[in-house]
């Protein structure tokens, strides 16, 4: 090039359209940028404390363990049960499927209600042949818990009497099952009403306990006891692997060690 | 500039706000958009200078400048656009210019930085991010192909 670039490119800026108040311009643009990049930071602040707490959210909701679910007081008439899932007890081993219907709590359930009183929500602790429940008044205070176990017997065990460990209790029978009531509410700080039923064709024993506390009477009567023990549901609400076994409620009356005997009057 | 009121900003702001024009001019062919892309880069200047982000201006404007140029280019298919009202534009400058947008952007930038605003090699490396060879090996394949293309075309127009 024989003339310099620079001289050529003067020549290419001719005609050039005056600034005007672009200064101006320049300066209300950048007051703009400026209370636009306040609003963006704002607002990315704003999204970012949303994004923790969802994030929290979801973190919470899906490694923590959910709560124990209580018992459905509001379930539609017929509906099942919600299972109630077992509060970390340590000397409790969670069932294979602790998610399935509490049938235990459906024939329990009615009666207390019947009696004016609740299981408490969250209360039902479980474990491998065996159920617990706390009861509550409606003041909310505790009326003591009512207690089911399953035992796996012998075909000739017999029925325990609560005053000779070496007798037998003769049992009532009715409809395939045959049972016993040990009930003892001599002692005001522990009445204890308790059964024990043995359906013929099972070699399983259920016992059913409800027992006061601070000198409040069981929140079960001595019949309603018997009427849960002798509940069919009862035994079917148990797989028949289970047995009152680590964790197992004690019992007024034991069952699992008795030895076969003759049976006798209790 | 640490520390300067808005003063000193518009100081700065009016003096180098026709020349940054002018280079915008040459990097897009176009007054109204090369006064958009100045006033934009000038707004973000004055912006930013203000919570003292800003280390060295001219190279900040000239950096941002170039950029915003080479952006705009790609969605560009026409080459000159007159201001409005302007005279009549030789057909030389708008030769020059043609030939002056064939050229790559980056070739482009260093010929305008180096030659239209006198730059360095190493201040126009800082502008445009490259190190010293690059800016001078742009320059010298810019100057051979501007040279190469004006020859042709002042030949056709002569013929």
């Amino acid at each position: 090039m024989s003339t310099p670039l620079n001289r050529l490119l003067e020549h290419v800026l001719e005609g050039e359209p005056p600034l005007g108040d672009e200064v101006d311009a320049v300066f209300r643009r950048a007051d703009r940028l400026r209370r636009r990049r306040g609003h963006l930071v704002l607002a990315a602040g704003v999204a970012t404390a949303g994004l923790i707490v969802s994030l929290g959210y979801v973190l919470t909701t899906t490694l923590l363990p959910s709560p124990p679910a209580g018992p459905v007081a509001t379930a539609a008439p017929g509906a099942e049960v919600v299972a109630v899932t077992p509060p970390p007890t340590p000397s409790m081993r969670p069932l294979p499927t602790p998610s399935r219907a509490d049938s235990v709590l459906a024939v329990i359930e009615p009666l207390v209600e019947g009696r004016g009183l609740t299981v408490v929500p969250g209360s039902a602790e479980r474990g491998d042949g065996w159920r617990r429940y706390g009861i509550a008044g409606s003041d909310g205070r505790a009326r003591g818990s009512i207690e089911v176990g399953i035992f796996d017997v012998r075909k000739k065990w017999c029925f325990p009497v609560a005053a000779d460990p070496d007798a037998c209790a003769r049992a009532d029978s009715t409809e395939g099952v045959e049972s016993v009531r040990y009930d003892d509410v001599s002692d005001p700080d522990r009445q204890v009403r308790q059964t024990i039923a043995r359906r013929l064709d099972d070699n399983r024993v259920v016992a059913v306990m409800a027992s006061g506390t601070a000198r409040r009477k069981p929140a079960l009567t001595g019949a309603q006891v018997e009427q849960v023990a002798t509940d069919e549901r009862i035994f079917d609400a148990f797989r028949k692997p289970e047995n009152c076994n680590d964790g197992c409620p004690e019992f007024g009356t034991p069952v699992s060690d008795r030895l076969t005997r003759s049976p006798e009057t209790d | 500039m640490s520390g300067e009121n808005d003063t000193a900003l518009r100081e700065f702001v009016t003096t180098r706000l026709p020349q940054l024009r002018r280079s915008a001019f040459l990097m897009c062919g176009d007054w109204r958009m090369a006064t958009e892309l100045t006033r934009a880069t000038l707004a973000r200047l004055v912006a930013d200078r203000r919570r003292d982000a800003v280390a060295d201006p001219d190279v900040y404007v000239y950096a941002d400048l170039m950029e915003a140029c080479r952006r705009r280019n790609r969605r560009r298919e026409h080459v000159f656009v007159a201001s409005p009202g302007a005279a009549g534009v030789e057909a030389e400058s708008i030769l020059l210019l043609d030939v002056l947008h064939k050229l790559t952007p980056r070739c482009r930038a260093v010929l305008v930085l180096r030659y239209w605003d006198g730059f360095e090699v190493d201040a126009t490396g800082a502008m445009l991010d490259l190190d010293d060879d690059r800016v001078i090996a742009y320059e010298r394949a810019g100057l051979t192909a501007l040279e190469k293309m004006l020859g042709e075309s002042e030949e056709a127009l002569a013929g």
